[in-house]
């Protein structure tokens, strides 16, 4: 089943202060398995895995445009790889890495704490036709 | 890597059994002891086992000889391990090689029963080495003798991993493997081990493997954000174009200022507040219905140029105001005029100077 992204409250404010940038390349991945609360703001707010074992976790944007006046971010699908473990996580955030203070935009709650042995990925599916979202 | 340490069941058994299987027949020929279909008693519950044992009498008849079981239940190795090494062990309490020369080997073995051994067992033995032979001359007592099991031994140890998960070797004589008589009178050759029934030392199978990878799919959903709240504003924008439909401000104060350029089309812009404003537009141009202005201030200010088409503005307030405007167009009519009277008075301030004022009070 598909997991819904879940929008950091402070997100809107900072889009809207041009403290984000949507387009960027600097777009990634965070893992932590502390649920989220409302205040977080910034990547510091997380207590984020461990990543020595972990493949690149920094996201493609395919499409960063407005069409009709409804913007649409469309990111690439990324695998993360374990060389060894990595985790437990169950929270997947994604932040602007070159914002400062690295500003969470999104979340996605996996449901279940994942931990990766050597070997094992994890991949994102992003939903390349509608986006990972939308701002209208 | 990982590893998976089994040993056979102690008694009562409940998956697996180890036990030896005698033969003892006075006076037999080689071809007698070796080929018999049945032994004359097993020992499946004792602490220790003769686990491969040849004896010769006076005559070099071959009256003793004795083979032993050894099962181990490998079910918990993980799904999708990949095998890498496999190693079986025997705890010796007693060697002696009266015949000399001879060597112990690890075989395949076919039990009736998982759970306990026979005398029926005594046939129940292969001839395929699952790993090199162990001379007599390197076996020792007290300590692990440890034999590494070859391709055949964990190609064998993987087809009970995909069967039942039970894996069942035996222990012979090299020469009896090879149905060879090693000749010679009044002779033992002989190997002791502990039984799982000792409950330590036992005998034992490690499997060393490399666990299966896993990997996850998260399919994600796009989120949505609309812009609604006490103060929405679009501010500084060079040139806003916009088709139907597109913007809905709701809010206290809502405002667009400062558009050098505002392009909407039918329907685009519709805006309820308190106070709505739109300000210091240089160019303003509207077609039918493209402003819906609701509230108790609408005001529409500092427009260099206003260029309406039929039925473009709707207002409906306690007070609206033009002021400040060059002209003001017609489109219906295509000429420039004062803005029309309506019900309501109006005050029209200069003519011919750079800027018009009108104040239009409409009846509540």
């Amino acid at each position: 089943m598909a997991v819904a992204l879940t929008k950091i409250d402070s997100f809107v404010e900072n889009l809207a202060e041009k403290k984000i940038d949507l387009s960027g390349a600097a777009l990634t991945v965070a893992l932590t398995n502390t649920a989220h609360t409302a205040t977080w703001d910034e990547l510091a707010d997380l207590t984020q895995v461990n990543y020595d074992n972990c493949s690149s976790r920094v996201l493609t944007v395919s499409t960063s445009a407005q069409t009709s006046g409804t913007y649409k971010l469309v990111l690439a699908d990324l695998t993360l790889t374990a060389t060894g473990a990595v985790g437990p996580f169950r929270y997947i955030y994604i932040y602007d890495d070159d914002s400062t203070g690295d500003k969470l935009i999104a979340y996605y709650d996996y449901g279940s704490a994942v931990t990766l042995a050597s070997g094992d990925t994890f991949k994102i599916d992003f939903d390349a036709s509608n986006g990972a979202l939308t701002i209208a | 890597m990982a590893t998976l340490n089994v040993n056979p069941d102690a008694h009562p058994e409940s998956t697996t059994v180890d036990g030896a299987i005698h033969n003892d027949t006075a006076a037999a020929t080689w071809a007698t002891i070796h080929d018999a279909s049945e032994g004359q008693y097993v020992s499946p519950s004792e602490t220790t086992l003769y686990a491969a044992r040849l004896e010769s009498d006076a005559d070099t008849k071959y009256p003793t000889m004795v083979r032993s079981i050894f099962l181990f239940d490998v079910s918990a190795l993980p799904a999708g391990a990949t095998i890498t090494g496999v190693t079986v062990g025997f705890y010796g309490t007693a060697v002696s090689d009266g015949f000399g020369s001879q060597s112990l080997s690890l075989v395949g073995s076919t039990p009736a029963s998982d759970t306990n051994v026979v005398v029926g067992d005594y046939d129940q033995f292969g001839t395929t080495k699952y790993a090199s032979d162990i001379a007599f001359t390197s076996l020792a007592t007290s300590q692990y003798n440890i034999f590494t099991m070859n391709a055949a031994g964990i190609s064998y140890v993987e087809t009970a991993v995909a069967a039942d998960g039970i894996v069942k070797l035996g222990l012979r004589l090299a020469c009896d493997v090879a149905n060879s008589a090693p000749g010679g009178a009044s002779k033992v050759t002989n190997f002791q081990c502990y039984a799982s029934d000792n409950g330590s030392n036992e005998p034992y199978l490690e499997i060393t493997y490399t666990p299966a990878t896993v990997d996850y799919t998260m399919e994600v959903t796009k989120g949505e954000y609309t812009l609604t709240g006490v103060n929405t504003e679009q501010t500084k924008a060079l040139n806003i174009i916009v088709s139907v439909g597109q913007y809905t401000l709701t809010g206290i104060n809502v405002g667009l200022s400062r558009g050098y350029e505002i392009i909407t089309e039918a329907t685009a812009y519709v805006l309820t507040g308190v106070n709505i404003e739109m300000t210091k537009a240089l160019n303003l141009i509207t077609e039918a219905t493209a402003y819906t202005l609701t509230g108790i201030d609408v005001v529409l200010t500092k427009g260099w140029q206003m260029v309406v088409s039929t039925g473009s503005y709707i207002l409906t307030t306690f007070s609206s105001l033009f002021s400040g405007f060059w002209q003001y167009k017609d489109e219906h009519t295509s000429t420039y005029t004062q803005p029309s009277k309506n019900t309501a008075s109006y005050t029209e301030k200069t003519k011919n100077t750079s800027s018009w004022s009108f104040k239009n009070k409409i009846n509540a």
